[in-house]
C-alpha cells in the first residue's frame, strides 16, 4: 500500500499561546482506517484542522504526494473531505439536499451529476426521502448521519470523521459503524478521532494515541495499543474507580469486553 | 362634504377619500399575498425565488443563515436562562443586569465561535464565496393557468368595487358629487 499522509514534526500553538500540538509525526496508507484516540483537549481535532489547511501550524504535512501549502489547498480538499464533530456546523444550508449539494456544486459539477452524487450519498447513509427536509428539524443521530452526506457526495478518497459516534443512541452507533464499514469496503482512507474504544475494536486498522501533552505517544496495530492497559490507563482512555458487582466491590479498569476475575 | 363630531370639524375631500381607499386596498393585497405566499410557498424555495429576482446573493444568504441558525441561537439561549434561573435565588437589580449582561456576551461569543466553524466546513467544501444551488423551477402550465386565474379574479375584485363604489350615493347624490 502506498502512503497517502504524511505529518512530520508538525507543532501548532493557539492564538492566545496555548499549545494544540506538540511534535506530531505519523504515516497513514492508503485504504486503511486509522483511529486516533486520546483523552479531552489532547489536540486531536486541531490535527484535524492542521490537515485540512484550517489551521497553519508549524510542520510538513503531505497529502497524496502534495505538500499541503496554500497553493494546493483546493486540490488537496477535493480529495480529502471532513466531519466535523457537531453536525450543526456542517449542515448550515436550509434543506438537507442544499446542504448535500453544496459540495458537489462547488467542485463545478453539472446539475444532474450533483443529483446523482447527492443521492447516491444520501441512500449510503440511508437517508432517501429526506432531500427536502429541513436541517433543523432532523433527529441527532440523523444529523450525524446527514453530515457525512455532504463529504461523501464529493467522493474524496480520504475522510477526516470527528468523534463521529459522540452522543448516539446504541442503536444510532451501530448504524454508523455499518456506514463506515462500507465505506471501509469501497477503499477510502479513513482516519478517526475519538476516544470510544468500541468504535476503535470494531473499525480500526491502526491505532494513533494521544497523550495528554498534546502529542502521540504510540502508535500500532489495533490489538496491540488496546491489549495495552497501561498505555490506555496512562493517557486517560481507560480508568479505574470502585466497582460492584453484587456483593464484590473493588477497584478495576474500566474497557470494553474486559473480562475480569472477581 | 363635512363632518362634526363635538368640537371637532373634519373636511372630508375626493382626493381624501381616494387615498384612503388606496391605502386600504393596497394593504389589504400585501397581506392578502403575504399570506398566499407563506402558506403555499417553503422558506427554502422562497429564498430560491428572491435568488431568480436577482435580489442580492449576499443577501438571500444571510437569510438563508438566519433561518437555520436562528432556533440553534434560541436554544443556545434557552440554556443559558434556564442554567440561570436553576441557580437565582433572587438578588438586587444590579446584579442581575450583571449577570443579563454576562449571558448577551457568552451569547455572542459562543455564536462567534460556531461561524467561525461553520465558514471552515463551507471552505473545506470549496466555497469560493458564491451560492449554488441544485434546484431549477421551470414553469409548467399548471403555473401559467394559476397566474390567468388570479389576474382574472384581480380584475373582478377591482372591476367590482369600481363598480360599487361608483353606485354609492350619499344624501341622494353620488359621492363623488356630493363631495
Amino acid at each position: 500500500m502506498a502512503r497517502i499522509i504524511k505529518v512530520s514534526k508538525l507543532n501548532y500553538r493557539y492564538p492566545d499561546g496555548t499549545i494544540g500540538l506538540k511534535d506530531v509525526s505519523f504515516e497513514v496508507e492508503e485504504g486503511e482506517t486509522m483511529v486516533i484516540i486520546g483523552a479531552n483537549g489532547t489536540g486531536k481535532s486541531t490535527l484535524f484542522m492542521n490537515l485540512m489547511g484550517i489551521l497553519d501550524g508549524d510542520g510538513y504535512i503531505e497529502v497524496v504526494g502534495l505538500m499541503l501549502n496554500k497553493t494546493n489547498l483546493k486540490d488537496i480538499r477535493r480529495g480529502m473531505g471532513m466531519v466535523f464533530q457537531n453536525p450543526d456546523d456542517q449542515l448550515f444550508c436550509p434543506t438537507v439536499m442544499d446542504d448535500v449539494s453544496f459540495g458537489p456544486l462547488n467542485l463545478g459539477l453539472n446539475a444532474d451529476q450533483v443529483t446523482e452524487a447527492s443521492q447516491k450519498a444520501l441512500a449510503l447513509v440511508d437517508l432517501q426521502g429526506y432531500e427536502s427536509r429541513t436541517s433543523h428539524h432532523l433527529s441527532f443521530g440523523e444529523k450525524k448521519r446527514a453530515a457525512i452526506a455532504t463529504v461523501l457526495s464529493m467522493n474524496p478518497g480520504i475522510l477526516l470523521l470527528d468523534e463521529p459516534t459522540s452522543g448516539l443512541d446504541p442503536r444510532s452507533v451501530s448504524k454508523f459503524i455499518n456506514i463506515l464499514y462500507t465505506l471501509k469496503s469501497q477503499g477510502k482512507t479513513l482516519l478517526i478521532v475519538t476516544h470510544d474504544l468500541f468504535l476503535t475494536q470494531e473499525i480500526a486498522d491502526r491505532v494513533l494515541v494521544f497523550s495528554e501533552e498534546k502529542k502521540p505517544v504510540a502508535v500500532g496495530d489495533y490489538k496491540e495499543i488496546l491489549n495495552n492497559y497501561d498505555l490506555l490507563l496512562k493517557n486517560n482512555l481507560v480508568h479505574q474507580h470502585r466497582h460492584r458487582h453484587d456483593e464484590v466491590v473493588h477497584d478495576h479498569e474500566h474497557r470494553h469486553g474486559y473480562i475480569h476475575e472477581h | 362634504m363635512s363632518l362634526e363630531i363635538g368640537n371637532w370639524k373634519f373636511d372630508i375631500t375626493y382626493e381624501g377619500v381616494w387615498t384612503f381607499l388606496n391605502i386600504i386596498v393596497k394593504s389589504t393585497l400585501s397581506i392578502f399575498l403575504l399570506v398566499t405566499a407563506t402558506s403555499t410557498t417553503t422558506f427554502p424555495d422562497f429564498l430560491k425565488g428572491l435568488d431568480m429576482l436577482r435580489v442580492p446573493r449576499l443577501l438571500v444568504m444571510i437569510m438563508s443563515f438566519m433561518y437555520r441558525y436562528i432556533f440553534v441561537l434560541i436554544d443556545e439561549a434557552r440554556r443559558l436562562m434556564r442554567a440561570r434561573s436553576l441557580r437565582y435565588f433572587g438578588s438586587r437589580y444590579k446584579e442581575q443586569f450583571r449577570v443579563i449582561g454576562y449571558m448577551i456576551g457568552v451569547l455572542f461569543i459562543r455564536t462567534f465561535e460556531r461561524a467561525e466553524r461553520i465558514y471552515s466546513a463551507m471552505i473545506i467544501r470549496g466555497f469560493s464565496g458564491e451560492a449554488l444551488s441544485v434546484k431549477r423551477f421551470r414553469f409548467s402550465y399548471m403555473d401559467i393557468l394559476f397566474m390567468v386565474g388570479i389576474i382574472v379574479s384581480l380584475v373582478c375584485i377591482v372591476s367590482g368595487l369600481v363598480h360599487k363604489i361608483e353606485h354609492i350615493r350619499v344624501s341622494g347624490a353620488h359621492l363623488w358629487q356630493g363631495l
